[in-house]
């Protein structure tokens, strides 16, 4: 049986669960999400909560606007669940993109999302390239581009 | 030796190359010292740029208020997310590359757009006045009856979706906005929950095909379900 805790039924910051859900997969946490166990929906913003944050962050910059659009990230979550062709972490970060672009009513750049998307965010370069509109040797050329610019600006 | 691989090198530390490309690139650096330094040289750019930087409290707190909010859980409470309203000189005539702006120049990632939400200017008015010029509807969306809802309208000032015939759409929920000019749906936008309103956006002259999904207020990756409507976009000649 899969570990269970409630939300609010102690001061959860976030940062750790405790331990009891550390072996568990992101699939069975996922799954467990879908059952309505809050305990799962920690260890998965223990686990992902930072490259949701950094995304959204860096799109809409630190503020109310940002926390708002990451805690639907997993509001949505748990409400919905999440797209099973997508790894749970690409998942939550796509979905933060797109949340992050729509707050702050900005549009993509190639350069500064692929670099996003793959450094901070995590996902593949298909993942990166589907979420973006592009080609994966657009993604590819994006990235370098954007390295050698951050590179430069470091 | 191959020669250097210089353009895949950052890439591979991203580790964003494919199978093939990372293979080759192990083989070359085996021999090539040069590379492993440029290659460290990207490495060390990439710890600069990838802070991990837990979410501030507020966010977790956010969520325990919405999913401990007596409502059911299937329709949490969000506070709308304001429609994407930018305002650009030549939105729509921009090339598709007209906006990777600075965002990297001048910091690490520093995403300072060129963007800035609507300062009050009355963007039904300015569609208005868009969509009185000639070759200023480049689209008409149709509902699956066939109705007209919805309208693309541009001018030299910008592009803008006009919702006129979709119903409201109940808290939590938001029309968004899709093109499907390539293989597969890339989001263009919010466009809030009401079914009559006006939303500016960019409109990349690329784009041939627009439709609209309803999507939780923080938008959707990709379309789920039906489109509620959709048109097809005729650019006029620059």
């Amino acid at each position: 049986m899969l570990p269970h805790k409630q939300v609010g039924s102690d001061t959860f910051d976030g940062v750790g669960t405790g331990g009891r859900w550390d072996e568990v997969s992101d699939g069975a946490l996922v799954e467990a999400v879908g059952s309505r166990d809050e305990g799962a929906l920690q260890e998965i913003y223990r686990r992902y909560g930072s490259a949701v944050w950094s995304v959204v962050k860096r799109v809409c910059g630190a503020g109310p606007r940002a926390e708002r659009v990451c805690a639907g990230v997993f509001t949505e979550l748990w409400a919905r669940g999440v797209d099973a062709t997508q790894s749970v972490k690409a998942s939550l970060v796509a979905r933060a993109y797109v949340g992050a672009l729509a707050e702050n009513g900005v549009h993509r750049d190639l350069e500064r999302d692929a670099l996003l998307l793959v450094s901070v965010g995590g996902c593949g370069r298909s993942e990166a390239a589907r979420l973006l509109g592009v080609s994966e040797d657009e993604v590819k050329a994006g990235l370098r581009r954007a390295m050698s610019r951050a590179g430069v600006a470091r | 030796m191959s020669s250097h691989p210089v353009d895949d090198l950052a890439v591979y530390a991203l580790d964003a190359l494919d199978d093939v490309e990372r293979r080759a690139v192990d083989e070359h650096l085996a021999d090539c010292p040069d590379c492993r330094l440029e290659l460290d040289t990207h490495y060390e750019t990439l710890v600069a740029l990838v802070p991990d930087e837990p979410p501030p409290p507020a966010v977790w707190e956010g969520v325990v208020a919405a999913i401990t909010a007596p409502d059911d859980a299937s329709e949490i409470a969000q506070e709308p997310v304001p429609a994407p309203v930018i305002r650009l000189r030549r939105p729509w005539l921009a090339a598709a590359g007209g906006l990777v702006a600075a965002a990297i120049v001048g910091g690490v990632l520093g995403f300072a757009l060129g963007r800035s939400h609507d300062d009050g200017a009355d963007i039904d008015l300015l569609a208005e006045q868009a969509a009185e010029d000639r070759d200023g509807v480049l689209a008409t969306l149709d509902d699956t009856a066939g109705q007209p809802v919805a309208r693309v309208v541009a001018d030299a000032d910008g592009a803008y979706v006009v919702l006129e015939g979709l119903r409201d759409l109940p808290e939590g929920r938001a029309y968004q906005l899709w093109s499907l000019t390539g293989p597969k749906p890339v989001s263009l936008g919010m466009l809030g929950r009401d079914g009559t309103n006006t939303v500016a956006f960019r409109l990349p002259p690329t784009i041939t095909k627009v439709a609209i999904s309803v999507a939780p207020t923080s938008g959707d990756v990709a379309p789920n379900g039906a489109f509620q409507a959709s048109g097809t976009i005729t650019h006029a000649e620059a």
